[in-house]
């Protein structure tokens, strides 16, 4: 709730204040302005639908509305009334455009991207709904009298154009502000707001320069005005003196004339001077000449009882009462109608009396405040100017005394209608005032009345000196005046700078939507890449793993048969870097492989090989290559071509390690020759004794020998036959057979003793340090029989001495710990490299025959000792005698 | 010239069975030599200079049959030696290279003993 409040205050007070800035603009002042931004700022937060928009926005006008009449303290029921009618009406509008807008563009009014949603979401907001406000609002204006019929056109269409102005600018800058977080407005703020905001300034800045330009201009029209006035009014006067000036000199020469005279002299003057109303000589008359000039005015005037007269409270023309001195009215022209002027005293009324004064003190011509003309039935303001006559002196010395005056009646306003007549323009109000006068007195001119002038800046003022007073000139315009003259430049200036930044926003609208929706197919796309290449990626990770870890080599050549990629096996079969592979051609490539391979199997090169390929039928061509290094590695050389014609890679070449085979292969043929050559050998004997045997007859004593000769023969054969097979099944079993159990040393040593069959005549093996208690984790039956092996073995080859012995040794190092059985024994021994090739299948120290054997026995004892985990070694001499020594792992019991 | 044989080989079971095959198919007496190893085969070979050599191929010892082969065809004195291979060796390649190396004959262990008098009678009878 408090939140809810909250919400409508700010937006209340923010459309107050844009309201407020709109009307700022409005010039001439109280017209509608250009653009009023408070209604797209309305129409934006309508359609953000806050629950609080409604309310925030009827108050925000009816806010606005109410503060103008409140300012100018005119603030009524009624005032307010129209202000909830015209808040209502806004809020209506916003409403209503909203309702278009969805009804138009659906939702996409959030992004306003496409050209489509933009023009019709701004033509709906701006023109037509502004409708909407500008209708309600004048119609309400027009009911309360508030404005006439003659000006509702005028203020209806400045209202719809401020309200679609405002929408149309403030309406895109608002969306942008509020949903500032989101795309595409996020980066609308610096492409669309920062933009719009300098060129509003721009415009607002050059409206209100034109503005002031304006206001200038029609001041100084209204000061020239002035000025012409007052030059026109200042030389009728100056006329009116002259006029005077000679009335007052010949009464100074003349002072004693006649009626007609006065009227001769006078005449023309009265008659080109329609404003002066008349002309007088006043004399000036002390109270002891009363009598004198009375009886002499009786005489020249013909009027009988002349008397020096002045009027009692009620007006009426009396005998004047006695003072010290009198200034009656003695000539005046034009006569008729004036007659009752005729000895008038005007001394003896206050206004004239005070000019009087001033005349007699400054020896010169004075004039009265306004006065109201009393010899005419008409109420008009008049002044009468004074101007002294004195006797003239006959020398330099003597004094010269006050006759009387020279006095003109003037009608003010036919003076300034003469002097002014066509200067004056309608519409303009000159106002004429005696500054001395007090105030109720002061006006003596006023050119209208009743009508309204409020804007006193365009008052031109000066101040016109008559004689000895001030008059105060003004010249002010009046508000249709003003209207009239304002060339609506400024506005006009508005008008255009808004269209013209409705155009921009139009524009940057739609380059920033396209961009975004640019952006989004871009995103979109660079998803769907990012998605693919990481498959990509994948795939690639995936491959290059395998041929990584292949360890087989690799490698492609491009379409114009260029290495274009090494597997890491290559190169490391090869010692070579990628640098040194990476873009070579195939003959720079082949060179290359060449110097690495052994001269006995030099690598033909590339297109050697595919013309191996495409010669045979196979879909891959392989030869052999054993490299030069270290290593001496034999590799299987491949070569398969992309005849497929797509692809990046022309031909791939493959290295497989085939060293391994090769030995195998090689050990195999290089077995089988040695066991067929140790079979035929004995098998020799065999057949040639038989043949003999069936060929020839031979004493008994020969036959009997030929038939061991066969037999010894037959049974080494047999005995090769069984280690033969011995040796092939411990190796195609592996240890499958063993069957494994923990074993004291010692107590294995025993168990040879007692069932190894010692030679005939020869001593059993000793044991030595039997009593140490190792055990060791292994196959007993196998043991035993490798253990035999090693005591025929030492039998075989220590013909002549006993001293076969079996001792218990152990060793440790880091890891294990390690149990021996060690056969000695003092034969013949062995070379260093009889000891490297003792293990070898058919090989045999001696090979003179004397000893028998094929030459198996220590490569079983071996393969039987490695299988369970240990190790064999030799230690000979020559000629003293060989020690092997089985080692096992020695475990805890 | 003799009528010296060298038998070669490291077997004495051999030796027997040839020298008690020349016996039994004897036309002619033969002064039958006998040495057990490829070095001392050479060597009563430049000694006695016998008119035919029996050679074993895989002795024990620094030279083998092959080695004494070429040693004896290279060497001019010893041109005339009629040899006769005697070898366990069945395979192409020993055989092949006993040819190429100027062996006479290539007898392949098991061999029959009276084949082998008659083939030494008749190669001694070319020479005499």
């Amino acid at each position: 709730m408090m939140i809810f409040l909250f919400r409508v205050v700010i937006i209340a007070i923010v459309y107050l204040v844009l309201g407020r800035f709109g009307i700022f603009f409005a010039i001439p002042s109280g017209y509608a302005s250009p653009i009023f931004p408070a209604a797209g700022f309305a129409m934006a937060i309508i359609l953000q639908a806050r629950s609080s928009a409604w309310l925030g926005i009827l108050l925000g006008s009816f806010m606005l509305n109410v503060s103008i009449p409140w300012e100018k303290g005119s603030l009524d029921l009624l005032n307010a009334v129209i202000a909830f009618g015209i808040a209502l009406g806004t809020m209506l509008q916003a409403f209503f455009g909203r309702w278009l807008i969805i009804k138009a563009v659906d939702y996409n009014w959030k992004t306003l991207e496409k050209e489509r949603d933009i023009f019709c979401t701004l033509l709906y907001a701006a023109p037509v709904a502004s409708l909407v406000s500008a209708t309600i609002g004048v119609l309400i204006l027009y009911l309360s009298k508030v404005v006439s019929g003659s000006e509702f056109f005028y203020a209806w269409s400045s209202w719809w154009l401020g309200d679609t102005f405002g929408v149309l600018i403030v309406l895109p800058l608002s969306l942008a502000l509020l949903n500032y977080r989101t795309p595409p407005w996020s980066t609308r703020l610096t492409t669309l707001v920062l933009p719009m905001l300098i060129t509003l300034t721009v415009v607002g800045i050059s409206y209100m320069l034109v503005a002031q330009w304006e206001r200038t201009q029609l001041k100084l029209t209204i000061q020239k005005h002035g000025d012409q006035l007052f030059e026109r009014l200042s030389q009728r006067f100056i006329a009116h003196q002259e006029a005077l000036a000679a009335l007052q000199r010949l009464i100074e020469v003349t002072h004693e004339m006649t009626y007609s005279q006065f009227n001769t002299f006078t005449k023309i003057t009265l008659q080109e001077n329609a404003d002066i109303f008349a002309l007088s000589f006043n004399p000036y008359i002390i109270d002891s000449q009363r009598n004198a000039f009375e009886r002499k005015m009786t005489a020249k005037t013909g009027i009988a009882n002349f008397e020096i007269k002045e009027r009692d409270s009620n007006g009426t023309l009396i005998r004047a009462l006695d003072r010290e001195e009198y200034v009656a009215v003695g000539y005046i022209a034009p006569l008729n109608g004036n007659r009752p002027a005729v000895g008038y005293d005007i001394n003896s009324e206050p206004i004239r009396h005070e000019a009087i004064n001033h005349s007699i003190q400054s020896h010169k011509l004075a004039a009265t405040a306004p006065i109201q003309l009393v010899q005419e039935n008409q109420q008009r303001v008049g002044i009468l100017l004074l101007h002294p006559a004195y006797t003239i002196p006959d020398t330099d010395t003597d004094n010269v005394s006050l006759i009387g005056f020279a006095v003109a009646v003037i009608k003010v306003d036919e003076m300034i209608d003469i002097a002014t007549r066509s200067a004056l323009i309608p519409g303009l109000i000159f106002d004429v005032q005696d500054a001395d006068a007090p105030a109720d007195k002061a006006s003596i001119y006023r050119s209208q009345t009743s009508v309204k002038s409020t804007d006193s800046y365009f008052t031109w003022q000066a101040t016109l000196p008559i004689a000895d007073r001030v008059w105060t000139l003004r010249l002010t315009p009046t508000d249709d005046y003003l209207h009239r003259q304002y060339q609506l430049n400024a506005l006009l200036v508005a008008i255009v700078g808004l269209m013209l930044t409705s155009l921009i926003q139009l524009l940057l609208l739609i380059t920033t939507g396209r961009a975004a929706v640019c952006q989004g197919i871009v995103n979109e796309q660079t998803a769907e890449l990012k998605a693919k290449s990481d498959i990509l990626e994948d795939r690639n990770e995936q491959l290059s793993a395998l041929f990584s870890l292949s360890p087989d080599g690799f490698i492609s050549f491009d379409r114009s048969y260029q290495v274009n990629y090494v597997s890491p096996a290559f190169l490391q079969l090869f010692g070579l870097t990628q640098t040194q592979v990476i873009g070579l051609n195939e003959t720079d490539f082949s060179v290359l492989l060449n110097n690495l391979c052994q001269h006995s199997t030099p690598f033909y090169g590339v297109a050697h090989l595919r013309t191996l390929m495409e010669a045979s039928s196979e879909k891959a061509q392989t030869h052999v290559i054993e490299l030069l290094n270290a290593t001496s590695r034999m590799l299987q050389v491949g070569i398969r071509v992309n005849n497929s014609g797509t692809g990046t890679v022309s031909q791939i070449l493959y290295f497989r390690d085939v060293t391994y085979e090769t030995e195998v292969e090689r050990m195999k043929s290089e077995f089988l020759a040695t066991a067929a050559h140790e079979l035929r050998t004995p098998m020799a004997s065999v057949y040639g004794y038989v043949e003999l045997l069936m060929k020839q007859s031979f004493d008994e004593k020969t036959q009997h020998e030929l038939l061991s000769i066969i037999y010894k023969n037959a049974d080494i054969m047999a005995r090769l036959i069984n280690d033969l097979l011995d040796l092939a099944r411990i190796e195609a079993r592996r240890d499958r057979e063993f069957i494994y159990e923990v074993k004291a040393v010692s107590e294995l040593l025993s168990d040879a003793i007692s069932l190894y069959k010692c030679p005939k005549d020869r001593v059993s093996p000793k044991i030595v340090d039997s009593d140490k208690s190792f055990y060791i984790h292994v196959d007993v039956n196998k043991t035993l029989q490798a253990l035999f092996n090693l005591l025929s073995n030492a039998y075989k080859y220590s013909s002549n001495t006993d001293c076969v012995v079996m001792t218990i040794v152990s060793e440790y190092n880091a890891n294990h710990a390690m149990c021996g059985i060690e056969v000695s024994d003092c034969g013949i021994g062995m070379t260093p490299e009889q000891i490297e090739k003792a293990t070898d299948r058919f090989y045999r120290a001696d090979n003179s025959g004397k000893v028998l054997g094929a030459g198996l026995g220590l490569s079983i004892v071996k393969e039987i000792t490695e299988l369970q985990g240990g190790k064999i070694t030799f230690e000979s001499e020559m000629g003293v005698g060989t020690k092997v020594t089985l080692w096992f792992p020695k475990i805890e019991k | 010239m003799n009528n010296k044989v060298l038998l070669v080989d490291d077997q004495s079971d051999i030796r027997l069975l040839v020298k008690m095959g020349l016996n039994a198919s004897s036309k002619q007496s033969l002064d039958i030599l006998e040495a057990e190893n490829g070095v001392s085969g050479l060597a009563m070979i430049q000694e006695q200079q016998p008119c035919l050599v029996v050679l074993d191929v895989m002795m024990p010892g620094e030279m083998d049959g092959f080695d004494v082969l070429e040693r004896v065809k290279n060497d001019p004195t010893l041109k005339s030696v009629r040899i006769i291979m005697l070898s366990a060796c069945a395979d192409q390649q020993s055989i092949a290279k006993a040819t190429r190396l100027g062996a006479d004959e290539y007898f392949k262990k098991p061999f029959s003993p009276i084949e082998l008098a008659s083939t030494i009678q008749r190669m001694m009878n070319e020479l005499s």
